[in-house]
């Protein structure tokens, strides 16, 4: 009998092999990990936004237990800076402690390591600190201002000045004339908030150094291993060969991991001085204030359009705030400003960004990485320009997007959307929740509210020209497959799909393949996991190694069979003859001559079964007036909200919630539509609670998950209507696309729109908290106005209000930036 | 935490020795959620810390005479809501079992709720608007006072150092016409922004006698919104539709929460949901049955 081994496991809803072991409370995360001799360090953060201060830490070296003692000032010329990732250069913004001045409360002052967690807790106490408070400024709008208290007045920017540590400018088309020409112009300024990463598992490390091979071990709850050994080796100045950096299991990091941190520099400085295993895990008030947040963003649009409701142009001045410091901040304004202008291939466009310091949390990489923050503005300027123009907002989207039967297209933005179903998928939204029948017939305090939004797949970004990752895999001798990668897995499912790919390429058992724990001693470079790239990039490397693996295997199987490798098919952990599929020859078996039987070999075949692939994508540097292709395709989807606002406590409640994506070739559903799932949570918490709020002097009052309003499971809506219109990339072999992010990016603005058409009252701000709603819901009685803007129509609201009080952009009209 | 000498006491007489011979220091542990919370991030640092969670008597439900029901101040919310309560008393249950979340209902104490006089909670306005008997013991002895006597107006509770308090007396399960509870908080799990509590007697001819409308979350206490109460006297409940209800809830607000000391965001939040909420509270209150 012949089996048909074509049934292949790409495409199904395989469970996730990861799930056992986090299900049943045996996967090990950081704080888990006990090693002999392992000592604790714990860390003195600074309880100002700003100030001067003066340290003696001489009390805190005679404590019980004590072992060393750390401060900035003893650091410098030894341990090197390392920074913000610049266009072309890279800030020594960042060090691990501040030296004699704090620019964000938490920041890093000193830290002690001692025989017990308790007893470094008391010696932090012993630490004598004197701040003397300097002025603070936490908005980003206010940071410009030529009074502005500054934040690093030793730093030179290539450009930027100043608070602002670096600009963005746009120009496409000729926006004068799109402006001239335009039936109808639609401005507003909207902001959006800071919001946190909030895994589940904090931040942190052991590091260990072994005195006798030279050798520096760090464990560390991170995205990327080879990000954090080349700058932690680069700032320590060790040979990168000596350092190795280790994964456990990582309790998520939704792009606040994708960095190295200053607890990771702190806590190998302690090993290298006591030779012993240093643990530094942070708490969760520490990891709310230095584990990064999402940068805020004021936008100021505009958007040009025809009667008929086309797009003809976009200016945008945007303002990010990026924190006391930021490693990614200006990628999030380059990145998620080019990518957001998506699916509208906009003719002219006119963008210029002052990305700014201010003396709030570190900004870094978070779920979505700016399309969240452009797509609250634009998505809503969309709905506007539609009330203005007589249309309805499905309409006004569905003539200007991207459609599916234009593909390949190259968009004036310079993006090449290889393929898309974007208008397939807001087509079957406004279907599923009955768009034009509850616009039709609209009840009092309940709306629907539509957002479109496409995602990048990975990314090349601007201030790195590389955008790759790799596999390495390995026949064992009793025919299972080992995978190694250093990207961690975080809850992507990777030792679930990688298996999928290579059990279809190698006809190997899913259940003989495993993937070895990240280490980057062992595990080919790799950039890590972000960006929404595991699938297409990690999982394209998956392929090309299976498939070269596959060669190799063949060319024993040939040889040993004495047939033509043409004939042979790989399936049923064998390789046989065509049409023979219970014959041939078990991988165990191939695998044994491979290493233990090399005469078997053919002549000149190089022993043992690996091989080794790296996928960089085809994509573009940005061009200097903005343009280019930095992703290699584009997820996208359509979401559609059906909300009802209580007009008596301003509580909003989601009665519907649709989604429609386009993912490309789904490798595995169950694992995408966990993704879009957990995406649409990360933007329902941006939309509707979370946010760092400060007091007056920079405090956090939001650092417990008490006071941060992240969403709960009751205040999510069944998510059943969750829908997929594959349009397979045809530039990702597989045909795969990212699925990390694109749930996220549309939710503020489609709630928002939700909220706008229930009630009439827009938000230009975030997040929509029921304070803020019914407050609004008052004010917009009292005044009579049919459409309320929040908070820009409240009386006590002191932002511009209108057009002509709008900030112009500090660059002024000079060179481009590249 | 910092080290601490911990003590479980298996009775009453030992706890009030214990809390007398350790000094001002000392705290007591009823279910710990919120002094575990403290000692956790070294908020709070006790030299001794005595737990009440061994001492039967304080976590025993029972009767008096005249039908007053009498809860041990180490009564779990989880017991609470579980009691087979009748009349009034099964707010009580409902309250309990509508705050936090399991975990803290399952350790969490009445007891504890109402000495953590946390204006944010349910157990001070519930305590405020039954008028509760609080009963306190010490080694000098046992007294009892009235709830609103309990919470201090500028924060906190009127305890002694070396006092314990050991019981609640709830009023019989008859005596409110009607009493009704209602919150609002922005997640399920988080403490309310305002909640509220209506407490209705009436007389013989139905009239009503006392409508105690409090409020909690306003101020450092229970806030008493007794001239808004006071419109309602002499009504009987089923005139409910013909008050002018808006007006009152209102006049409760700005007696509670005067619109011009209302000066932020949360502070006008609470103004509107105050009004929301007494409306419905005063709904309820006159519909059959409420
Ligand atoms: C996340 C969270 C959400 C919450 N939400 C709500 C809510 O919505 N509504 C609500 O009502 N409550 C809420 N609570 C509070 C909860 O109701 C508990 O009552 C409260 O945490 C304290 O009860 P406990 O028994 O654990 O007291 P403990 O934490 O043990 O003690 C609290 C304080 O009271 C003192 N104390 C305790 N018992 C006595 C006694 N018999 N005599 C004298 N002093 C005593 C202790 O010394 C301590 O100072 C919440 C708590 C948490 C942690």
């Amino acid at each position: 009998m012949d089996v048909d081994y074509a049934n292949k496991l790409v495409g199904q809803s395989v469970p996730r092999t990861e799930d056992l072991a986090l299900l049943t409370g045996t996967a090990r995360y950081i704080d888990d990990i006990r090693m002999p001799g392992m000592i604790y360090a714990k860390v003195l953060r600074s309880t100002h936004a700003h100030a001067h201060f003066k340290l003696d830490v001489s009390r805190a070296r005679t404590m019980p237990g004590v072992l060393g003692v750390l401060t900035g000032a003893e650091l410098v010329g030894k341990v090197k800076p390392w920074g913000d990732l610049m266009q072309d250069l890279l800030v020594g913004d960042h060090f691990a402690f501040a030296i004699d001045k704090v620019c964000y409360e938490g920041q890093e002052i000193a830290a002690v390591v001692a025989e017990t967690k308790y007893q470094a807790m008391d010696a932090l106490e012993a630490i004598d600190i004197e701040y003397d408070p300097l002025p603070v400024v936490l908005e980003a709008d206010k940071a410009i201002l030529p009074d502005a208290p500054l934040l690093h007045p030793n730093f030179n920017y290539e450009f930027g000045e100043g608070n602002i540590f670096d600009r963005y400018r746009v120009r496409i088309g000729d926006i004068e004339r799109a402006e001239a020409e335009a039936d109808l112009v639609v401005r507003q300024r909207f902001s959006s908030n800071r919001q946190a990463g909030a895994a589940l598992d904090p931040h942190g490390c052991v590091a260990s150094y072994d005195s006798f091979s030279g050798m520096l071990t760090l464990y560390s709850s991170t995205q990327s291993l080879f990000m954090v050994r080349d700058v932690l080796a680069d700032s320590l100045q060790l040979a990168r060969n000596r350092v190795r950096v280790v994964a456990p299991e990582v309790g998520a990091g939704f792009g606040s991991k994708a960095q190295v941190f200053a607890h990771e520099v702190i806590a190998s400085i302690f090993s290298l001085q006591t030779g012993r295993p240093v643990h530094l895990v942070l708490s969760r008030a520490e990891v709310f204030r230095v584990g990064t947040a999402r940068n805020g963003q004021i936008r100021h649009v505009e958007m040009f359009f025809k009667k008929d409701g086309k797009i003809t142009g976009y200016r945008d001045y945007v303002i990010q705030n990026s924190g006391g410091s930021s490693y990614w901040g200006n990628q999030v304004v380059h990145i998620g400003t080019n990518v957001g202008m998506l699916p509208y291939p906009v003719p002219n466009i006119h963008i210029d960004g002052d990305i700014v310091h201010t003396n709030t949390a570190p900004g870094g990489a978070l779920r979505g990485f700016g399309i969240p923050q452009i797509n609250w503005a634009k998505e809503q300027l969309m709905d506007i320009a539609a009330s203005e123009l007589g249309l309805d907002p499905a309409h006004i989207r569905d003539i200007n997007i991207v459609r599916g039967d234009q593909c390949p297209l190259v968009t004036p933005f310079g993006q090449k959307v290889d393929t898309t179903s974007i208008d397939s998928c807001l087509a079957k939204a406004v279907e599923v929740i009955g768009w034009h029948d509850k616009r039709a017939n609209k009840r009092p305090y309940e709306g629907v509210g539509m957002s479109l939004g496409m995602k990048y797949t990975s990314c090349r970004h601007p201030s790195f020209d590389t955008d790759l990752s790799a596999i390495r895999l390995r026949l064992e001798t009793d025919g299972t497959v080992t995978i190694f990668s250093s990207d961690v897995n975080h809850g992507q499912g990777h030792a679930t799909f990688l298996a999928q790919i290579v059990s279809d390429v190698l006809g190997v058992g899913f259940e003989k393949i495993v993937l070895a724990p990240p280490d980057s001693s062992n595990a080919p470079f790799g950039l890590g996991t972000y960006a929404s790239r595991a699938a297409a990039v990690l999982g394209t490397a998956c392929r090309m190694a299976a498939e070269r693996l596959r060669e190799k295997i063949v060319a024993i199987a040939a040889h040993v069979l004495e047939v033509d490798a043409g004939d042979l098919e790989a399936g049923g952990d064998r390789i046989y003859v065509k049409g023979l599929s219970n014959t041939g020859l078990y991988l165990e078996n191939l695998a044994g001559y491979s290493v233990y039987r090399t005469h078997q070999l053919p002549p000149g075949f190089e022993p043992t079964l690996e091989a080794t692939a790296t996928y960089d994508t085809p994509t573009d540097r940005e061009a200097p007036d903005g343009s280019g292709n930095f992703s290699v395709t584009y997820a996208g989807g359509c979401h559609i909200a059906h909300v009802r606002v209580d007009p008596g406590t301003g509580h909003i409640t989601i009665l519907d919630y649709v989604m429609v994506h386009d993912t490309g070739t789904v490798i595995n559903p169950l694992i995408v539509e966990g993704q879009h799932q957990g995406g649409f949570l990360m933007g329902l918490g941006m939309a509707f609670g979370e946010d760092y709020v400060y007091d007056s002097e920079g405090h956090l009052l939001t650092a417990t998950f008490a006071e941060y309003k992240a969403p709960l499971a009751t205040d999510v809506p069944e998510l059943h209507h969750l829908f997929e219109i594959p349009a397979p990339s045809t530039t990702i072999p597989g045909g795969q696309k990212g699925a990390g992010e694109s749930g996220t990016g549309p939710v503020c603005a489609a709630l928002g729109n939700a909220v706008a058409h229930a009630t009439g009252v827009r938000f230009t701000t975030l997040p929509i908290t029921a304070d803020r709603m019914l407050l609004a819901l008052r004010e917009k009685e009292r005044s009579g106005l049919e459409i309320f803007r929040y908070p820009d129509d409240m009386p006590d609201y002191d932002g511009p209000r209108g057009y002509e009080d709008w900030p112009k952009p500090t660059g002024g009209e000079g060179e481009m930036f590249f | 935490m910092t080290p601490f000498t911990y003590f479980q006491p298996a009775g009453l007489e030992e706890a009030f020795s214990l809390v007398a011979e350790h000094g001002p220091g000392t705290r007591l542990m009823a279910g710990g959620q919120s002094l575990l919370l403290a000692l956790k991030e070294r908020l709070a640092r006790p030299p001794t810390v005595v737990s009440l969670s061994r001492i039967p008597e304080l976590s025993a439900i029972s009767y008096a005479e005249d039908g007053s029901l009498e809860v041990g101040a180490a009564t779990t919310y989880a017991q609470l809501q579980k009691a087979a309560f009748t009349g009034w008393h099964r707010h009580i249950s409902a309250i309990a079992g509508n705050l936090a979340d399991r975990s803290v209902r399952s350790m969490g104490t009445i007891g504890g709720g109402a000495c953590q006089a946390d204006p944010r909670y349910d157990v001070p306005t519930l305590l405020v608007a039954s008028a509760a008997r609080m009963v306190i013991g010490s080694i000098d002895g046992m007294r009892s006072i009235d709830a609103a006597a309990f919470f201090s107006p500028a924060g906190g509770t009127t305890l002694g150092p070396r006092d314990i308090l050991c019981r609640i007396v709830f009023p019989p399960a008859g005596v409110f016409a009607s009493f009704g509870f209602d919150k609002f908080r922005f997640r399920v799990f988080d403490a309310a922004v305002v909640n509220a509590a209506l407490a209705v007697t009436t007389d013989e001819a139905g009239r009503i006698t006392i409508a105690r409308l409090v409020f909690g979350g306003i101020a450092a206490c229970p806030s008493v919104a007794g001239a808004a109460g006071a419109r309602l006297c002499g009504v009987q409940l089923n005139e409910f539709a013909s008050l002018p209800v808006a007006d009152i809830a209102a006049q409760a607000s700005e007696e509670v929460l005067p619109i011009a000391t209302a000066t932020t965001r949360h502070r006008q939040f609470q103004s509107e949901l105050i009004k929301t909420i007494t409306t419905g509270l005063l709904t309820q209150a006159g519909a059959p049955g409420g």
